[in-house]
């Protein structure tokens, strides 16, 4: 061993607890890195309702249904005729609602929908 | 050799220039678009228009997470479930496999352009639309793509789930047939 890293060693046996800390510190902040860029990496962050700025989207009444109560297909057991109709039964409504309702439709990111576009009658509605 | 030094640098600054200079134009190119009543009428809607975003981003977010628990279960607890169980039973149903494995796909693909469509979202909410309108327009432009994309994919889900079903229509057809057939035999 070197004069050097016989100096290091014997500094950290001196300041134990003060190099445990620190070794704690940077353990801490690696696994936070690690996990902040999971969080966004894997997509989580987008159905996290405690962001900043979704306070109370979680709370708004029907803004959140849950799939909780859907029947779900046993994945075990025989295939017949019943079970199939079965399948049918629970895929059905869901095949139907589909043709229903539109999600992230409209165009409300236009800019005749923000009010930014550069219409003359636009712009002179503004001024008014 | 001092003099090949010097010339490689010469070059390398000139050229680092004409990349700013190059930049700087199509930066003004770009700004000169905008007219002044435009980039006031920008400004003018600026705060009315940020809070259509932050209010279309937590529409957009409840959404997301519907969408994303309603397609979730469709995938893994009935399109899965009956393929399953399917192999289990040594049925053939490679052509349910193969449709939920494009399902799965065009889930991931939702997943991936929600989240470019979401921080380009945030992204254009902290631009200063006072101050920088041009900017502002533009991000909201780039949101605004981004969300078509979305609704694209959204499209593309709920056609991958028809024909899921199509597929399954026509299998429960055939196995119909093809039991009613073993007991006349």
């Amino acid at each position: 061993m070197t004069k050097q890293t016989n100096k290091f060693i014997s500094f950290v046996m001196k300041h134990q607890l003060t190099a445990l800390l620190v070794i704690a510190v940077i353990i801490a902040f690696v696994f936070t890195v690690v996990g902040l860029s999971l969080y966004r990496s894997s997509g989580t962050a987008q159905v996290d309702l405690s962001r900043p700025g979704l306070e109370g989207v979680a709370g708004e009444e029907d803004s959140i249904q849950s799939t909780k109560n859907f029947a779900e297909y046993s994945a075990n057991g025989t295939v017949s005729e019943q079970s199939l109709s079965e399948f049918e039964s629970l895929i059905k409504p869901h095949i139907e609602s589909l043709s229903k309702l539109v999600f992230f439709g409209g165009d409300p990111l236009a800019p005749e929908s923000l009010g930014l576009d550069d219409r003359e009658e636009s712009f002179e509605q503004a001024e008014e | 050799m001092m003099k090949k030094i010097t010339l490689a640098l010469v070059v390398f600054v000139a050229a680092v220039a004409a990349g700013f200079a190059f930049a700087g134009s199509a930066s003004a190119q770009q700004s000169s678009v905008f007219s002044e009543r435009h980039k006031l009428r920008i400004v003018e809607s600026c705060t009315s228009a940020k809070a259509s975003l932050a209010r279309l981003h937590k529409t957009d977010t409840s959404m997301r997470v519907n969408r994303g628990q309603f397609y979730e279960f469709i995938g893994s607890k009935l399109m899965a479930r009956l393929n399953s169980r399917l192999a289990i039973n040594k049925i053939d149903s490679s052509k349910l496999i193969v449709k939920t494995s494009e399902y799965e796909q065009a889930l991931g693909e939702f997943r991936d352009t929600y989240r470019a469509y979401e921080e380009q979202l945030v992204a254009t909410s902290q631009v200063d639309c006072h101050s920088n309108p041009v900017e502002f327009y533009q991000e909201v432009a780039k949101a605004r793509a981004s969300r078509a994309v979305v609704q694209q994919k959204v499209a593309d889900i709920n056609r991958l789930i028809n024909e899921y079903y199509q597929i399954f229509v026509e299998f429960r057809a055939e196995y119909t047939k093809a039991s009613q057939g073993v007991r006349l035999d």
